[in-house]
């Protein structure tokens, strides 16, 4: 409703931009008196229509002059009888009393050169992310099942996103994203599950693992699916990275994100942030490093440049890929590697070194995740010093925070009860859910409403989308003429070099991009944790 | 859900507006050679009994609105009047404007090539052609609610009304084998 009349607005407002008509250009006056009186700057009308009282007329040009003694107009200009047939041309005396009327009009401006150079703007906006999308169609398409809290959000505000490297069925995987702090009400808790992509998503399961909340406490999960109830956030004093200080972007989940640009000479680029915490002294408890993150477009640039350089033999390759060629591994071990996650060193305050914790790694630019990694050494206080070394230009932190942790925790698994495909009642999708050795298949523009009623009425719930499945991406057109295997293979056994290789030509397009896609959501929306 | 249907219907019709296509009526000036023709302007006019009357505006006298129509029959015109109390609407068309309507599916299409980013480009592109056309729909046209029945005369081949020694059944569209033009 609301973007229906946002939409309505900008229709409004942009057609109030083109002045196109006044309301009056037109006046007519019945005698000379009249015309010379009452017409404002006579002068500079550019010609005089005479109406005749026998029905022809005569159209004067601008040297027209008027005899008020003799009673007469005299001027250079054409004669049309009453069927508007050019009668004479040349120079004209009319007298007043054969006259029936005298009109004169304003010149209106051509609007056409305004209309058209508005045209021409917004063909060339539309051409240039046209081309980018046809030369790179792997930013511009497509990523796995997004979830959403509210069915009406769109994919800025995707609560999670599911299994996005499982592009085949040997890469089959469970995924488990973070839904956030969660008030169930007298209805059922229900999920949005949308196909927004040029994909076929085949979906092995989907649940939800639940904590009650207890006051004071919010619950964190980790890099190894592993659940704790943490008691307290401490956001960071000092945040560094290359650019100056990034403390405004790391210091809450305001989805106010940190993020650099990619190396112009290699993707693989690696940069360090530096996080200074203060942790009062009577801290007994562990501690962790909480991060809210998500990847840029780099990923999915990448996983498209390895489809379309596949070309028509994509069928031949994920079959090998599914008949035990380790193609897969060799994917996943080589780019991935190459790029890596985000590495959390603590600093040892008595040797001074950097102690490598644990590594984020999550695939896929839409949905936020929050994730916890628990430090090794206890019963930290005072300054606590974090580094994180990470891809330049892979990576957006939304927020940097340690978490102080509770006791580890057991979550609830709820499984949905009911669910819709595009509003209507599908009983089999359920059954397909339910059974491990089926899927359920969804198309682009499918949208499932998941109702999960088990989970009790009235409770406030930390909530946990966990997801397994896989999916296929649809081959286009224009990717089978990228067919290119030499690159495949270098893609997948000289990685380094592959990367270094390709930086120039992501660089192209990353700035716009990723600007332009991003920066276009809704201002001023608030975010809760629930919406990430 | 209703009120998404109406607001959806009510911004489809203003984007259509723009799509209000009439046939080409060569003697329609352009909109800065305005004053210059010779003929009156093209109306399509909507009357109570919901008959659609299209042609030049001839006259408008004190009850009557007097339309040059054409038909198969009457290839050079008929000379038709209607009641003033009879007319439930009109629109007046009285320059030559090009036609941008095509530019709402040219560009609902582009967008779908724009990927996710379809998000974005889809209600602008929406929003800049449906406003184009519209516009430029506006800029040579009036409706009833902008221009009275009674002023209505000076866009007319006559505005002092019909000349009593013009006949009436003699009176021919401007096209070039009916006048020679």
């Amino acid at each position: 409703m609301k973007k229906i009349l946002l939409l309505f607005s900008g229709v409004m407002i942009l057609q109030s931009c083109f002045d196109v008509k006044p309301t009056t250009f037109r006046r007519t006056y019945k005698d000379a008196n009249e015309l010379i009186h009452s017409t404002p700057k006579l002068s500079t009308v550019p010609f005089l229509k005479a109406h005749m009282k026998d029905g022809s007329v005569y159209i004067l040009s601008d040297t027209w002059t008027q005899d008020t003694i003799t009673g007469n107009i005299t001027g250079n200009g054409k004669h049309f009888d009453f069927n508007r047939r050019l009668m004479k041309e040349g120079v004209f005396e009319i007298p007043y009393d054969s006259l029936a009327l005298f009109e004169t009009n304003n010149q209106l401006q051509n609007m056409d050169e305004e209309f058209s150079s508005t045209l021409r703007a917004l063909t060339v906006t539309n051409l240039i992310v046209t081309t980018i999308c046809i030369t790179n169609p792997k930013v511009c398409f497509g990523s796995c099942p997004t979830f959403y809290l509210c069915p009406t959000e769109n994919v800025h505000y995707s609560a999670a996103e599911g299994f996005s490297n499982a592009i085949a069925p040997s890469l089959e995987y469970a995924d488990i994203d973070a839904l956030g702090n969660v008030n169930v009400g007298n209805e059922p808790f229900q999920l949005t599950m949308k196909n927004e992509a040029l994909e076929t998503h085949c979906v092995n399961s989907i649940g939800v693992y639940a904590v009650p909340v207890e006051h004071g406490y919010r619950t964190c999960h980790t890099n190894h699916d592993e659940f704790y109830r943490c008691s307290r956030e401490v956001m960071p004093f000092k945040a560094v990275a290359a650019e100056g200080t990034i403390l405004r972007q790391v210091a809450y989940d305001d989805k106010l994100e940190r993020f650099s640009v990619s190396d112009s000479f290699n993707m693989a680029s690696k940069e360090e942030i530096f996080l200074d915490y203060h942790l009062p002294d009577q801290t007994a408890n562990s501690v962790g490093m909480l991060l809210d993150f998500r990847q840029s477009i780099m990923t999915t640039f990448l996983i498209y440049n390895a489809i379309a350089y596949m070309g028509d033999e994509v069928g031949d390759v994920f079959a090998r890929m599914e008949n035990g060629e380790n193609l897969s591994e060799r994917l996943k071990n080589g780019i991935q590697k190459e790029l890596g996650g985000i590495e959390v060193y603590l600093k040892n305050n008595k040797s001074q070194k950097w102690e490598l914790q644990g590594t984020f790694y999550e695939t896929g630019p839409i949905a936020i995740n929050s994730q916890l990694i628990p430090f090794s050494k206890q019963n930290l206080s005072g300054t606590v010093s974090v580094k994180l070394r990470l891809n330049k230009g892979l990576w957006r932190i939304d927020r940097a925070a340690l978490a102080v942790i509770d006791k580890k925790v057991e979550p609830v698994k709820y499984t949905p009860t009911r669910v819709l495909r595009n509003g209507e009642i599908d009983v089999k999708a359920i059954s397909q859910l339910s059974d491990a050795n089926r899927h359920l298949i969804s198309e682009p523009g499918d949208v499932y409403t998941l109702f999960f009623d088990s989970i009790p009425a009235q409770s406030e719930m930390d909530l946990f989308l966990r997801s397994e499945g896989y999916y296929w991406e649809w081959m286009r057109d224009y990717w089978l003429k990228e067919k290119n295997m030499t690159e495949l293979r270098k893609m997948i056994l000289r990685p380094a070099a592959y990367l270094r290789q390709q930086a120039k030509s992501y660089k192209q397009y990353e700035n716009q991009i990723e600007e332009e896609f991003w920066n276009s959501r809704i201002e001023g929306k608030i975010f809760t944790r629930n919406e990430k | 859900m209703k009120n998404n249907i109406f607001l959806l219907l009510l911004l489809l019709a203003i984007l259509l507006n723009g799509c209000a296509t009439t046939e080409t009526v060569t003697y329609l000036p352009k909109r800065d050679f305005v004053g210059k023709e010779t003929n009156g302007s093209m109306i399509f006019l909507r009357s109570r009994q919901a008959d659609f009357i299209e042609g030049e505006l001839i006259a408008v006298e004190n009850d009557s609105v007097y339309i040059l129509t054409k038909s198969q029959f009457t290839p050079c015109g008929k000379l038709k009047a209607v009641a003033k109390t009879d007319v439930a609407g009109y629109t007046l068309r009285f320059a030559d404007s090009k036609n941008y309507s095509w530019t709402i599916p040219v560009f609902t299409i582009i967008s779908l090539t724009h990927g996710l980013f379809a998000i974005v480009s889809l209600p602008i592109n929406w929003m800049v052609t449906g406003s184009l056309s519209s516009a430029a729909n506006r800029s040579a046209t009036y409706t009833m609610s902008r221009l009275k029945i009674d002023d209505l005369y000076s866009f007319s081949r006559f505005p002092q009304g019909i000349p009593s020694e013009v006949d009436k059944t003699a009176l021919r569209l401007n096209l070039p084998q009916c006048t020679g033009n």
